[in-house]
């Protein structure tokens, strides 16, 4: 009894002893930052796809225009699985990364646009003269309605006295690191590379 | 949730206890300064407006103190006819000391009196009254947010005809950087001020002015604050308060009080954006700059009574893409006031009656 008591602390000590020699050669390995921002990106993508994030409601404009109605925003979540992971010069990585000059498909906005607008939330006037042009774009797309606060039309038509077409924010990218972070994922990837590259 | 003491009135007992405004050493831009000589037992009455406290958590108000070198007591706070004295160790120097007193055990109060237990003290008090976190402590985040940002937009122009009350548009000798929705302030100069809505750039009033004023009378372009609840008339430009994440995370912590302690608990952040947005991309930079250094990564606002501070956690700028207005935003996370979860109180008189064992 005692005797094997004794050889499993000597299976526990060599097995931290590995682990912290891991550890060591893991922190510092670049890899293992771009292996961390790859699990936190398709975490992000499957959490939007999945619409589980609490996102704000596409707004009606939206809807019509685009005729979708997933956040965030076009083609049914799935522009977020555009967002790739790179690595730095300095060996950290970056999750959250676009490609700067790729079109949304069938827009004329970049993706990292597209991503930025959808992070801040924004608001485009419909009085005035710029809102003019925008009116007459929105009255050939067959948006506006009379004016009837309370009547089904509102949900997917504009009224004709809005001021402006309001999008809320929608930070999806922040919302989802609190709670990767929160969870426990990102400690549980750097262990997964650990033991990846540690051969088990 | 906080209501600072209304009707506030501070009487000395004797003229050697001097009390005065003081706008140099504040909490929230104004405090009482009280300095007794040769005072000792002297007091100063605060009353107002009666409060039942009882169906609140805690008095709270802050207190400053000069330096001194008595060891022992060295004033007293009486509330509802409890007495609770303070020493010197209690207070730091050069600092304000946030004060709690538990008040769920008291009635209706309309006085507090504090009380020099030495011969000379200098005493600053301020932002005094009673406070309950409730299911609101959400918005009352948003709403203290509200209170502090102030962004000046920086323009300014003069009325360039009468107005009569009932009027519904305005003329101004310049319409320079008033744009289509925006929220103007008219000052005559001897106290008549008033806002209205604007929703073109002819100046048409969304409600009738209810105030003449007359030509030459000073009009300013204001950037109000405004959370999601606000009317169909969107300013430009406006500084918005935007929730974008609750977090459902829990913590127990210990609140100490004078005469108590309590156990409460925090219900989890609030992902919290303040955005600038402004059809001119002058503006929004002169305004983003003007936030960075008021507020930016870190600031100080009064939260249910308290001072707290708020910190950036990512900031964005959103330049005009799609015919969108430009937008500077700011993202960040606070915890609300915590929860009451326990209230304990200490034991002043604890008797313990012993009994011998009857002999077996």
């Amino acid at each position: 009894m005692i005797k094997s008591e004794l050889v499993d602390n000597g299976n526990e000590f060599d097995t931290l002893t590995k682990d912290i020699k891991l550890l060591g050669v893991s922190i510092s390995d670049p890899k293992m930052q771009l292996y961390r921002a790859k699990k936190f990106r398709d975490y992000t993508v499957h959490r939007v796809e999945k619409n589980t994030l609490s996102l704000k409601r596409i707004t009606r404009a939206t809807k019509v225009i685009d005729g979708k109605n997933h956040p965030p925003e076009w083609n049914k979540g799935s522009i977020t699985s555009k967002m790739s992971s790179r690595q730095n010069k300095d060996g950290s990585a970056e999750a959250g990364f676009f490609n700067g000059s790729e079109l949304v498909p069938g827009k004329n906005i970049t993706v990292t646009q597209a991503m930025i607008l959808q992070h801040t939330g924004y608001r485009i006037p419909l009085t005035g003269e710029k809102g003019a042009r925008v009116r007459k774009w929105l009255a050939w797309k067959g948006v506006f309605s009379e004016l009837s606060p309370n009547s089904a039309w509102r949900k997917t038509k504009i009224a004709r006295n809005e001021g402006w077409i309001i999008v809320r924010p929608r930070p999806f990218m922040f919302i989802s690191a609190r709670l990767y972070s929160a969870s426990g994922l990102d400690e549980k990837a750097a262990v997964e590379y650990m033991r990846k590259k540690g051969g088990e | 949730m906080f209501h600072e003491f209304t009707a506030q009135v501070w009487t000395p007992s004797d003229p050697s206890v001097v009390i005065t405004n003081n706008t140099d050493w504040s909490i929230d831009g104004s405090s009482k300064k009280i300095v007794w000589t040769d005072g000792e037992d002297e007091y100063a009455t605060i009353s107002f407006t009666a409060a039942d406290l009882s169906s609140w958590e805690e008095i709270s108000l802050y207190i400053s103190m000069r330096d001194q070198l008595v060891a022992g007591d060295i004033f007293s706070i009486t509330v509802d006819g409890n007495e609770y004295n303070f020493t010197r160790s209690e207070f730091r120097s050069g600092s304000w000391r946030h004060l709690l007193i538990d008040c769920s055990g008291m009635g209706t109060v309309s006085t507090v009196v504090i009380t020099s237990l030495v011969a000379n003290l200098t005493l600053f008090v301020d932002y005094i009254g009673y406070r309950k976190v409730t299911y609101t402590c959400d918005v009352d985040i948003i709403e203290a947010l509200k209170d502090h940002i102030n962004l000046d937009y920086a323009v300014t122009t003069y009325l360039s005809a009468d107005v009569s009350a009932g009027d519904d548009s305005l003329s101004v000798q310049s319409k320079s950087y008033i744009n289509d929705d925006c929220i103007l302030q008219i000052d005559d100069g001897y106290g008549t001020i008033e806002t209205v809505e604007v929703i073109d750039r002819d100046l048409t009033l969304k409600d009738s002015i209810t105030n003449g004023f007359t030509s030459g009378d000073e009009v300013t372009v204001l950037c109000p604050v405004r959370s999601e609840e606000y009317d169909d008339l969107e300013p430009d430009p406006i500084c918005g308060i935007h929730v974008y994440d609750v977090d459902a995370e829990k913590e127990r912590t210990v609140q100490l009080m004078k005469n108590s302690s309590k156990v409460k608990e925090y219900l989890g952040s609030l992902g919290i954006l303040v955005y600038i947005d402004c059809s001119s991309k002058k503006k929004l930079l002169q305004m983003s700059r003007e936030f960075n250094r008021k507020y930016g990564r870190e600031f100080e606002f009064l939260l249910d009574g308290e001072l707290v501070d708020i910190y950036l956690e990512n900031a964005v700028f959103a330049d005009e893409i799609i015919g969108n207005n430009p937008r500077m935003a700011y993202y960040y996370r606070l915890e609300p006031q915590p929860y009451l979860f326990v209230n304990t109180v200490s034991m002043e008189t604890i008797t313990i009656t012993v009994q011998s064992e009857p002999p077996i």
